[in-house]
């Protein structure tokens, strides 16, 4: 073989060695940066004491948090607790969002009362659909009946789209003395203010989701979870502040990794950029199509792979697996031949490909089933505050 | 005469569940007693109000197998307990002092009645007489001296008591610490919870400036609250990683969660193994495992035979806490009642 041609497959391998470590390291320095706990000390404790525990927990995908020692209290003693984790309709749902969905449902699992808000006001005011209404249809057509599919439990789970629930906007108004512009800019950057809707819906609406369970109407102070991406940690900071300040208890938080992007895993998949993403509404060719051209952790010489193995940490392909198969022994089994250099790349997009089509099918067909969902939403009148 | 088998020993010290071994070195400790014919085991504890725990057991038994493997190989052994009678009213806070005091001697028949049944060769000595000894008298002050001029001894020190505490010990001249430090001055080993590391670094660095025996530290491992589910010990971090003192039932105000000879009977006992928090992580607090572990030393002791653990059954929760109720009414709660 040309030597030329081994001795770049050799400099790939170790360009990708190298993402592979930065991906790694990216959420260990992240859990110092912000002052988060590692997950590690309560992961063993679940999986000492629960019967089942989740791959989110098993595979480290769950890797930091804050307060979340109360929340474990509710899950020893068998009492509810409060879960809100939302997102804003502007695309289908993709891959990404499945792994928050995945979480809220073992949650659910463990007691949790979920609350979704569907935010699509937020969509609107970000500029990511052109109307108010568009992000409303996006929500009711698309998103919800694609959540229900997931199969959350409807006594137990809180759907509300923000434009269609306007109480929460009085509640926002009731927080809005407590947080000032000055302090989201500082959390956020200035662009958090640069148009009014902006302002308000980061000084106040968004906090008014995570502070609504304690409200009287839902049975007044509780312990609450949010469990988000690591983007989304001042959130929480803020919603900590004003819950002091308001006489709630400060939510926890749980912070998940993100499911990797497929051209980039450094980068988190993106509704937005189609080519980083596996939408749950994609064609089985679609799903083929994006995992055949996805960024691996596979040098491009077979013989160099078979010799050095792969870097399942930087590859995206394997993130799928990771992220998504319920096995962790087939995982582990994956892992190790793919490090190992084992099996091929051709050999991962193929086993990938079937098994994410048949998620998405699978998904889709439960999606289609889903004709009413009335019983999801919540319609409460919220007067405690006024 | 000694021989060079320390392959039981060596077991012994390496029992999975019962050897805190981070802090610990069985090669540091073989080294060193090799060059010894005869040595000399330390274990001190002070008491509460609440009576004596099972968790005490642990240590007592556990210096009575290391005293048995230790004379098996050639060694002379002399193991001492010491009962702290007057280190358990030094605190600011007890207030029932001569109340305290008063139970020194029914611990004192109890610790007899312990040493009969299993056949323990160790001595009892109340800190209260030994204080009066002129050796210790001696030490105390060497080692006072020698605190008085070193950052180094009172940084230690500072160690060893609670953050809310330290102003309170520096004004006692840290007289407790050093109380402690010249008790244990003078013996090769000492056995404790691991908590108590910080006096035996004292111990060394004095004992080595005075040209004393160089002591050797064996830690057990934490003793944890039983009936708690995992959450709790999630919520107390500090003891999960210090556990609670073994000897003081009232540790952490969580007497009704430990075993208490002669007042724990066998419902509750049954209520605290049954809705205990088992993990198959080593890793994690186990207290039902302690329970069985010091059942099974007690076996051991009246069965006179060499510890044998049965770590596999850390993998079973159900058959551990079935395991550790009736071991533990066989070979401890009955025996001790009659």
């Amino acid at each position: 073989m040309n030597d030329q041609l081994l001795l770049q497959a050799r400099k790939e391998y170790q360009e990708k060695k190298n993402l592979g470590d930065k991906i790694s390291s990216y959420y260990k320095d992240k859990i110092k940066e912000l002052n988060l706990k590692d997950f590690s000390r309560i992961r063993a404790y679940l999986e000492a004491s629960l019967t089942q525990t989740d791959k989110l927990i098993s595979r480290d995908i769950i890797f930091a948090h804050l307060d979340f020692e109360p929340i474990t209290t509710s899950i020893a003693e068998g009492k509810e607790f409060t879960v809100v984790s939302g997102l804003n309709p502007s695309s289908p749902l993709h891959l990404g969002h499945k792994v928050m969905f995945d979480l809220l449902l073992f949650l659910q699992r463990l007691g949790a009362n979920v609350f979704i808000p569907i935010t699509n006001d937020e969509s609107y005011i970000d500029g990511k659909t052109k109307t108010l209404s568009e992000s409303r249809r996006i929500a009711y057509e698309e998103i919800i009946p694609s959540i229900i599919a997931f199969g959350f439990n409807p006594e137990k789970t809180k759907i509300f789209v923000l434009s269609d629930y306007p109480e929460i906007y009085n509640f926002a108004i009731s927080i809005s003395r407590n947080v000032t512009n000055k302090y989201v800019s500082t959390v956020f950057g200035a662009e958090a203010l640069d148009n009014s809707g902006k302002a308000f819906y980061r000084s106040a609406v968004q906090l008014a989701q995570i502070l609504l369970p304690q409200l009287e109407e839902f049975g007044g102070m509780k312990n609450t979870l949010i469990p988000v991406g690591i983007d989304q940690h001042p959130y929480i900071l803020i919603a900590r502040d004003v819950a002091k300040k308001m006489d709630f208890i400060p939510p926890s938080e749980i912070v998940f990794k993100f499911q990797n992007s497929l051209i980039d895993p450094f980068e988190k998949m993106s509704g937005s950029k189609p080519k980083t993403a596996i939408y749950l509404t994609d064609s089985p060719k679609e799903i083929e199509d994006k995992i055949n051209k996805a960024f691996t952790g596979s040098v491009s010489v077979l013989d160099v792979h078979k010799e050095l193995g792969g870097i399942p940490e930087a590859c995206s392909v394997f993130s799928l697996l990771n992220f998504h198969h319920p096995d962790d022994n087939f995982i582990s089994d994956i892992y190790n031949r793919y490090k190992n250099g084992k099996i091929t790349m051709r050999e991962l997009k193929l086993v990938t490909t079937e098994f994410v089509i048949k998620l998405v099918t699978d998904h889709q067909e439960k999606k289609k089933a889903i004709k009413k969902f009335e019983e999801f939403i919540l319609k409460k009148p919220l007067k405690s505050f006024l | 005469m000694k021989n060079n088998n320390f392959e039981q020993l060596n077991k012994l010290l390496k029992t999975k569940g019962l050897i805190y071994s981070p802090m610990f070195s069985v090669d540091e400790v073989t080294n060193r007693l090799g060059k010894l014919n005869s040595i000399k085991i330390i274990y001190g504890e002070t008491y509460d109000i609440y009576g004596q725990t099972l968790d005490s057991l642990k240590y007592y038994f556990f210096a009575e197998l290391l005293a048995r493997e230790l004379r098996s190989i050639g060694f002379k052994v002399v193991v001492d307990i010491i009962i702290g009678d007057a280190h358990s009213v030094k605190n600011k806070i007890v207030s029932n002092k001569n109340q305290l005091l008063s139970i020194a001697s029914e611990r004192i028949d109890l610790l007899e009645k312990i040493k009969k049944t299993y056949g323990l060769k160790n001595n009892i000595i109340l800190m209260s007489s030994l204080m009066r000894d002129k050796t210790y008298q001696e030490n105390l002050q060497e080692i006072s001296d020698l605190f008085s001029k070193s950052k180094e001894y009172r940084d230690i020190a500072e160690k060893t008591v609670l953050q809310n505490r330290i102003s309170q010990e520096e004004k006692a001249g840290y007289q407790y610490v050093l109380e402690e430090v010249a008790l244990i001055l003078g013996y090769d080993i000492k056995i404790g919870p691991p908590r108590e590391n910080n006096y035996d670094k004292l111990a060394r660095l004095m004992g080595k400036r005075l040209n004393k025996n160089q002591l050797s530290g064996i830690y057990l491992k934490p003793t944890y609250p039983l009936g708690m589910k995992f959450d709790y010990f999630v919520t107390h971090p500090e003891i999960e990683e210090f556990g609670l003192t073994p000897y003081k039932a009232g540790s952490n105000k969580l007497q009704d969660h430990r075993i208490i000879i002669g007042q724990t009977n066998e419902n509750q006992i049954k209520n605290l193994i049954n809705n205990s928090f088992v993990a198959k992580n080593p890793i994690l607090p186990n207290p039902v495992f302690d329970v069985y572990l010091i059942s099974r030393m007690a076996k051991c002791l009246i069965n006179n035979v060499a510890f044998q653990n049965d770590e596999e059954v850390i993998n079973q929760p159900q058959e551990l806490k079935s395991k550790a109720i009736n071991e533990l009414m066989d070979k401890i709660i009955k025996p001790l009642q009659n």
